[in-house]
């Protein structure tokens, strides 16, 4: 645990120093990427991330309870926040897109205003894409419980591979 | 009044069972308002349901990743050879992802969904058990040698997914809208329920909001009500008030006129024991004169009493000698003590310290003698004590407690408590053996507390009674003009004083102007009220004493008319002398302008008192002539007073007294001449005339017996008979004086 947060926290410092700087390109394989409306392209016109970056970036991990899931589940992730940061996105809403071509659209403000997480692991485990993987957008439900409805459900896109920045 | 109490009490008892229907009816209410909101909230839980939405949408998910997958099998079966990587990759990527919706129909509130009705369970776990069954199919499917041939074994079964999945989104469409169809039925009738349960709300409200109205007016009617009764207990109570007022006056009225003429049977029974009779007669008489002497106690107690209902009970505050006190009060309670065979103990400091203190003598003397008549009258063969103690009080207050102990038959506590409430008695027995008003003790209770003292009794029966009394006491220094019967050397010389005396009988005008000459003092005389204002007229005077009656104008007219002139006197102290000292009387003197009211016949000191300014508060005894507490009344009617005999012979000597008792017996003489000449003519106002002259000569000289019957004659009917008795008990004194 103690671990975990030491990592985050340097997560935290790295996404703030890296800010600054252009986003390195992924090593690994690419699990998200951000297009549109952003400053960090490392990629073509988008930025893409790896599982090791987005791990690296602020986060947090929390476990509750959703309509997906059986019991407690605990999801942990960067913030969506941290994420577009580092994307140097801006911008009014997200279209977030999954595998099988769903999308919902997302306010930009619930990256700013609630702690939303990409979550990569689901009870510490990486998600295969049998498993809603591998990027899960996940509201803070455990903290607000009025967030538990079917406006939120519908934007809780799982299977994430891109995410638009809208202007 | 007690049919509007009674109507009153009716709307309030009403009003009263109003409120308690009314706060059922609440309470019911808030039951009722609770169990909707509860039941409104569970069935808009229900209908919240948002998962069945979303479980719609996952099952078409799942339909189109279903028909997705066939639809890329059939495309890879068609083409021509092996498929490459990146096809088997994005094919072995659609079934992960329909095996992640196929998954989560297994998942959390999902499952409670699709197990809900039988059908569309047993069809979801058809479509989770054919993914399973694919799984080997599709995984690594990439890195197969024969990926062609195992899609094509495995078409059938995709196919089948498919059909299944198709069925399951036909099927759970179905439920949806029938589940959706009965919950808008389930909002109908909920919307029913409420209007059901706003209706019931708004009778409720109507229902309270008229109950309230009712009750308000029932209130403001009780309160009319009210009103109305208290009005007239206030009229109740003012009638009551004036009956009592009324009844006190009749009482008092009716002493007065009763005492009189007992007077009168005393004195002539008295008369009669003095005479010559036989013995079975004086037998008799004596029961007369007992009779009339426990008559005259009992009448002077409810005269009393009727004083103190009436609030008229009069307090004079002057310097008390406390062991004289005490010995007049033992010596008159000697004689009945002695009858029951009593002793008589007085148990006082040797040497008070604080002999003289300010109360009232009179009544402090009849709270004393009241107590110790008790004692006497309930012990036998036994012993009354009095007993004096001086005690100190916080702040240096003196405190004068006086006992009087008896070893008699006591009181239990129940009849203690009775003790000091009028008209009772210990017991109705005690009535029938001893006697009595019952009134002694609440007029002594009451007299005690006007004295600022208290009262109490501390008693066991048969072990005998202390009756206590506890007051708070002024001490003060004997004052110069002491008691009568003490020689007037003592009195403070005055400065000499014009005196104008207005008196009709002669005797009574030579003894004033012989006590005016040993004070030193010269008068000038009038006869009566005419005269009065002539000499008032022309001269000033310092001081008038008027006679109350007399003929041609009395004292009050004089009086007035001095105070009315614009003559040297309208200032001058007027000093009413009358043996009519009723309160009335008093009252009248007040209101014609005098300043002073004294009982005749006054005493030297009383007289000196006057004339010095420095004067006390007047005499208020109001019954000179029968109840002078100092010297009970029949004893001193034989013969001559000898305490105003002995004032008298030592301001004018004994040789002036003797003349003056030789031109009374001459004047009585042609007193009773005069009385018996109007008897004759029976002209009533000169027979009066001549009674009250005789009466306050013969009280002035000392002559009681015969100022009182010649009192009791004026209020008795005329009969020819009564002039020789008058003659005969004049006789009957002279001869007693004479020897």
């Amino acid at each position: 645990m103690k671990s975990f947060f030491q990592t985050v926290l340097l997560a935290g410092s790295l996404a703030v120093s890296s800010s600054a700087l252009a986003l390195d390109k992924p090593k690994g394989d690419a699990v998200l990427t951000i297009t549109g409306h952003i400053t960090q392209a490392n990629a073509g016109n988008g930025a893409a991330f790896d599982l090791d970056m987005l791990e690296h970036l602020d986060g947090r991990k929390a476990s509750m309870e959703t309509p997906w899931t059986t019991g407690k589940t605990e999801f942990s992730g960067p913030y969506l926040r941290a994420v577009l940061a580092a994307a140097g996105a801006s911008g009014k809403k997200l279209l977030v897109k999954a595998i099988n071509d769903y999308a919902a659209e997302v306010p930009f403000d619930d990256a700013e205003k609630l702690d939303t997480i990409l979550a990569v692991r689901m009870n510490g485990e990486e998600m295969s894409v049998r498993e809603k993987g591998p990027v899960f957008l996940i509201y803070p439900f455990d903290k607000d419980k009025s967030l538990y409805n079917e406006k939120y459900f519908s934007r809780s896109v799982w299977q994430i591979k891109e995410i638009e920045v809208v202007e | 009044m007690i049919e509007a109490g009674t109507r009153t009490s009716e709307i309030l008892r009403r009003a009263g069972k109003r409120t308690a229907v009314l706060q059922a009816f609440s309470a019911l209410l808030l039951v009722i308002l609770i169990y909707l909101y509860m039941d409104m909230s569970e069935r808009q839980a229900a209908l919240q349901d948002g998962i069945r939405e979303n479980a719609m949408w996952a099952v078409f998910q799942l339909d189109r990743e279903a028909h997705d997958l066939e639809t890329d099998t059939r495309l890879v079966l068609a083409a021509a050879g092996e498929p490459g990587q990146d096809t088997l990759k994005a094919l072995s990527q659609r079934f992960d992802i329909l095996y992640s919706r196929a998954d989560l129909l297994g998942q959390g509130r999902f499952q409670d969904f699709f197990t809900q009705s039988g059908d569309i369970g047993q069809i979801s776990t058809n479509v989770r058990l054919i993914v399973r069954s694919l799984d080997p199919v599709f995984t690594g499917l990439a890195k197969a040698s024969e990926a062609r041939n195992r899609l094509r074994a495995a078409s059938e079964q995709v196919e089948s997914l498919h059909r299944e999945s198709n069925r399951l989104l036909l099927t759970a469409n179905t439920v949806v809208s029938d589940n959706r169809a009965a919950a808008r039925a389930e909002l109908i009738r909920l919307q029913n329920m409420s209007g059901v349960y706003v209706l019931l709300l708004t009778l409720s409200v109507g229902f309270l909001i008229f109950t309230l109205r009712r009750q308000l007016k029932a209130v403001r009617e009780a309160g009319l009500g009210f009103e109305t009764m208290a009005n007239d207990l206030a009229d109740a109570y003012h009638a009551a008030d004036a009956g009592n007022r009324a009844k006190s006056q009749f009482m008092a009225t009716m002493g007065h006129e009763i005492r009189t003429p007992l007077n009168a049977i005393l004195g002539t029974a008295e008369l009669l024991q003095l005479s010559d009779i036989p013995e079975n007669v004086r037998d008799g008489v004596q029961t007369i004169r007992s009779s009339g002497e426990a008559l005259l106690d009992v009448l002077n107690e409810i005269l009393d009493y009727s004083k103190i209902e009436y609030g008229k009970l009069e307090i004079e505050v002057r310097p008390v000698n406390l062991a004289d006190l005490s010995k007049t009060v033992m010596d008159i309670m000697g004689s009945r003590a002695r009858e029951r065979g009593n002793q008589l103990v007085l148990d006082m400091p040797q040497q008070l310290e604080r002999p003289w203190i300010k109360s009232d003598p009179t009544r402090l003397r009849q709270i004393i003698l009241n107590l110790m008549s008790n004692a006497a009258k309930f012990t036998s063969n036994g012993t009354v004590t009095l007993r004096l103690r001086e005690l100190s009080g916080p702040n240096g207050m003196c405190i004068l407690r006086i006992e009087v102990e008896d070893t008699g038959i006591g009181i239990d506590a129940a009849g203690r408590e009775k003790l000091f409430k009028p008209f009772s008695q210990v017991d109705a027995s005690i009535s029938r053996r001893f006697g009595g008003t019952g009134l002694g003790l609440t007029i002594s209770k009451e007299i005690a507390e006007r004295l600022g003292g208290e009262m109490g009794v501390e008693s066991e029966p048969g072990k005998g009674s202390i009756f206590w009394l506890q007051m708070r006491v002024e001490p003060t220094e004997a004052p110069e003009i002491v008691a009568p019967n003490v020689r007037p050397t003592g009195l403070a010389s005055l400065a000499p004083l014009k005196v104008l005396l207005v008196e009709d009988n002669k005797i009574n005008q030579q003894i004033a102007i012989r006590f005016l000459d040993r004070l030193g003092q010269k008068a000038d005389i009038a006869c009566n009220g005419v005269e009065a204002i002539d000499a008032a007229a022309g001269q000033r005077y310092d001081v008038i004493l008027m006679d109350m009656q007399m003929p041609v104008m009395d004292g009050i007219q004089a009086a007035r008319a001095i105070r009315g002139a614009v003559g040297p006197n309208q200032a001058t102290p007027i000093i009413a002398m009358t043996a009519n000292a009723s309160d009335e009387d008093r009252e009248a003197c007040r209101e014609a302008g005098m300043n002073g009211f004294e009982s005749k016949p006054i005493t030297l000191a009383r007289l000196h008192a006057v004339l010095s300014g420095s004067q006390q508060p007047p005499s208020s005894v109001i019954a000179t002539l029968t109840a002078t507490p100092d010297m009970p009344t029949v004893a001193a009617a034989s013969g001559v007073d000898p305490a105003r005999k002995a004032e008298l012979i030592d301001a004018l000597g004994p040789e002036i007294f003797d003349e003056l008792v030789a031109s009374f017996f001459n004047d009585a003489e042609a007193l009773v001449a005069d009385y018996a000449a109007a008897i004759a003519a029976e002209d009533e106002t000169a027979a009066d005339k001549a009674l009250h002259t005789l009466k306050g000569a013969a009280a002035n000289v000392g002559f009681k017996s015969v100022a009182e019957t010649a009192q009791a004659l004026r209020n008795a009917p005329l009969k020819h008979d009564n002039p020789q008795r008058l003659a005969t008990l004049v006789a009957g004194c002279n001869t007693r004086e004479a020897a």
